[in-house]
């Protein structure tokens, strides 16, 4: 009987061990000989659902040419969304799925700032690198995170360039300043961005007006920057509360330049705004992108490459997931064909300048997460099909 | 540059400006004239809460949802199937009775008799499921909705008053003169009346009790579609559009939650009273002085304004 109990025992010790033996010494969570895993995690039934199926649909589209042509290293990209209705816990229990039982090798492309924050202590314990958050936030790359490389320019910067580019571009002469922000994190970074720039130009900044996500009213806000005699201003603000301003603003027969950060140069937003966006004395957007058609050559192939996979036509958040996409592929092909998680972050810190031709110049280094910090800078006009957004200045960073 | 130097002066210009007097009458009438194009949309609302209240006991928290499905029901109309403005705002009064009925007959009348936190968790459901069924029929998206009124805003001295709140304003006028005549002068309207004050007595009169629910059910299932409509054109369609009714919520009760002119008046006091605030005081104050107004009126006179003292006899 003794003997019997210790030869089970053996019998069960070996094959415990020989369980880890046949595994491949250098093989990481995700990664076969023909494929790796990615998991992405967007709105895709909540406000912003619009975005989170662009970013999503633009990625996967660039990860389909990619697996057409033979992958990275021979191995294909598995590309695995995970819908979170923008909410932060429903994005992080979407993480520990993604990492638990989809066994992906990294988390590329989380939309929203709170989401990527809720989730990236799960995401260190794990090991598990996440790859440009699809946000604008300061607080992603300072202080700079082990496990997290952003490209986009925060709102700080957006705000700071915004204010560069009606004073040296404009040529507005002492503007009186108002800013109008979403009362959250973002709004704030911008806020905190515009007060920065105010203090550096001298100007006066008459109006604070600030709005709570969910407003649909915006008379007092208008009013109140209008009463203060601004005439430029600075607006953090998503899809429909700029179409709601602007509309306001003509209600009011009110005529500032208005400048706008980012998540605002959609071309939905001149949709619902109709004519009120060429009411005032100018309208313009920080845009992250280089709008496709200043024509570049990985807009060409953006645009040749989309009507194969899709039968929508492309639109600005497809462009951004593709322009991330063509980052996580170019940090794939960097970590090589023996792929870790943690070589494949000593691939992202060799970036210096790399030029996506969608971003600004990316850098990533060990003390460094944020990426670039040069926008564009976008203006509305009137099309046959509707208005839309186009580029109306090159790359430029913040003066100050 | 030191941030905390720029947070600091802001600090004290921030409230510098919160507590300077302001003697701007124009903004302050522009505020008022905004704010009470809103307040009647808040009111439509409210009394969609009070009418089926008052006749059912039920709190129906769908009230901004069927806003919102009368809005899209009448956005596909002109959208899709391109029928003319005006048939698009009866069509869209039928359809949303015909849903207010369907409602009653199929769901609310197994529910008369249940407790009352059951139905309240019921028109929660409701409203959740409203809004899912119209995310995954229209979309997420936000759409923009064509307004019966454009042009320039008319200029009264130095305040600009746009079309499309002129519009709002008198179509809620008009709707409250035609839901008075109704409750007034038709015997429906006045069968009621005589429901929402006693049902058994109204039952041992001969009335049709369980004909009653669906009408008001109806009323005010067709109440919220001309809400949506005139929300809109402003504000836009978008599946969340439906959330408005947590700022109607107050206004009803602001009212005296069961009075139709308090519904009205309470949802012009609400929105009035934010624009200004939202002005003149603190910019964010706007989004929480509904209910603050709500406060301060339940501590003074907790039946609300119009409301009536009222015992339950057993």
């Amino acid at each position: 009987m003794k003997v019997k109990r210790c030869a089970f025992c053996w019998v069960t010790a070996i094959a415990f061990v020989s369980m880890f033996a046949v595994l491949p010494a250098f093989a990481e969570i995700g990664v076969t000989d023909t494929e790796i895993k990615i998991g992405g995690i967007v709105d895709l039934s909540g406000p912003i659902a619009f975005m989170g199926k662009g970013v999503s649909g633009g990625a996967g589209t660039y990860f389909k040419m990619i697996n057409d042509e033979g992958g990275i290293d021979g191995r294909k990209i598995v590309y695995l969304v995970e819908d979170d209705s923008y909410s932060p816990p429903k994005a992080v229990a979407a993480a520990k799925k993604l990492i638990e039982r989809d066994k992906v090798f990294c988390i590329f492309m989380v939309l929203g700032s709170a989401q990527s924050l809720a989730m990236y202590p799960t995401l260190e314990r794990a090991g598990v690198p996440l790859i440009q958050p699809a946000t604008q936030n300061s607080r992603m790359a300072f202080p700079p995170k082990k496990y997290l490389f952003h490209a986009d320019p925060n709102y700080i910067v957006q705000a700071k360039i915004g204010v560069d580019y009606a004073i040296k571009e404009l040529k507005m002469k002492a503007p009186k300043v108002a800013v109008i922000y979403q009362d959250d994190e973002p709004g704030q970074d911008y806020l905190k961005g515009v007060r920065e720039a105010c203090e550096h130009y001298k100007l006066e900044l008459v109006a604070e007006a600030s709005y709570k996500r969910g407003t649909v009213d915006f008379s007092s806000q208008v009013a109140r920057m209008k009463s203060a005699g601004a005439d430029l201003v600075m607006m953090w603000t998503l899809i429909r509360e700029p179409a709601g301003i602007l509309k306001e603003a003509v209600k009011v027969q009110w005529k500032p330049v208005w400048i706008t950060a980012t998540p605002s140069t959609a071309d939905v937003v001149l949709k619902l705004a109709g004519d009120s966006a060429f009411y005032g004395k100018g309208y313009f957007g920080t845009g992250i992108l280089a709008y496709p058609w200043k024509m570049n050559p990985a807009a060409a192939r953006f645009m040749k490459v989309w009507p194969k996979y899709n039968k929508k036509p492309w639109g600005f958040y497809n462009w951004y997931g593709w322009g991330c996409a063509k980052i996580m592929v170019e940090g794939l092909k960097r970590a090589g064909r023996d792929l870790t998680r943690e070589g494949l972050i000593e691939a992202f810190e060799t970036f210096a300048n790399y030029k996506t031709d969608v971003f600004g110049p990316i850098t990533w280094r060990k003390d460094k997460r944020y990426g670039t910090q040069q926008t564009v800078i976008q203006a509305p006009i009137k099309g046959p099909a509707g208005s839309r957004w186009v580029q109306v200045g090159g790359f430029r960073g913040p003066s100050f | 540059m030191d941030t905390n130097y720029i947070r600091r002066r802001y600090l004290i210009a921030w409230i510098s400006d919160a507590i300077k007097p302001r003697r701007d009458i124009v903004m302050f009438w522009q505020l008022f004239t905004s704010g009470m194009a809103l307040g009647c949309v808040y009111a439509l609302i409210a009394l969609g809460f009070v009418l089926i209240y008052k006749a059912t006991e039920v709190i129906n928290f769908a009230q901004g949802e069927f806003m919102m499905v009368g809005a899209f029901v009448a956005f596909s109309l002109i959208h899709f199937a391109h029928v003319p403005f005006w048939i698009t705002v009866v069509l869209t009064l039928l359809i949303m009775a015909a849903f207010g009925v369907l409602l009653d007959r199929l769901v609310m009348r197994f529910l008369v008799g249940e407790p009352a936190f059951s139905l309240v968790m019921f028109t929660i459901g409701l409203a959740l499921f409203l809004r899912s069924v119209a995310g995954m029929i229209w979309s997420t998206d936000t759409f923009a909705f064509p307004s019966p009124v454009s042009g320039e805003a008319i200029q009264l001295g130095s305040v600009a008053i746009a079309p499309g709140d002129m519009l709002v304003v008198g179509a809620t006028a008009l709707l409250v003169l035609l839901l008075y005549l109704f409750f007034r002068f038709t015997n429906l309207g006045i069968a009621l009346q005589a429901t929402s004050q006693n049902q058994f007595a109204a039952y041992l009169m001969g009335i049709n009790v369980e004909g009653m629910f669906s009408v008001v059910w109806a009323l005010s299932a067709m109440v919220a579609a001309v809400a949506g409509i005139l929300l809109a054109p402003t504000l836009f369609l978008h599946k969340d559009m439906g959330f408005i009714g947590l700022k109607a919520f107050p206004a009803a009760v602001l009212g005296g939650f069961g009075s139709i002119p308090g519904a009205i008046v309470g949802g012009l006091i609400i929105g009035i009273s934010e624009n200004l605030a939202g002005g003149f005081l603190l910019p964010w104050v706007k989004d929480i002085f509904a209910y603050l107004v709500l406060i301060a009126v339940l501590i003074v006179r907790p039946e609300g304004l119009f409301g009536i003292h009222e015992k339950k006899k057993v």
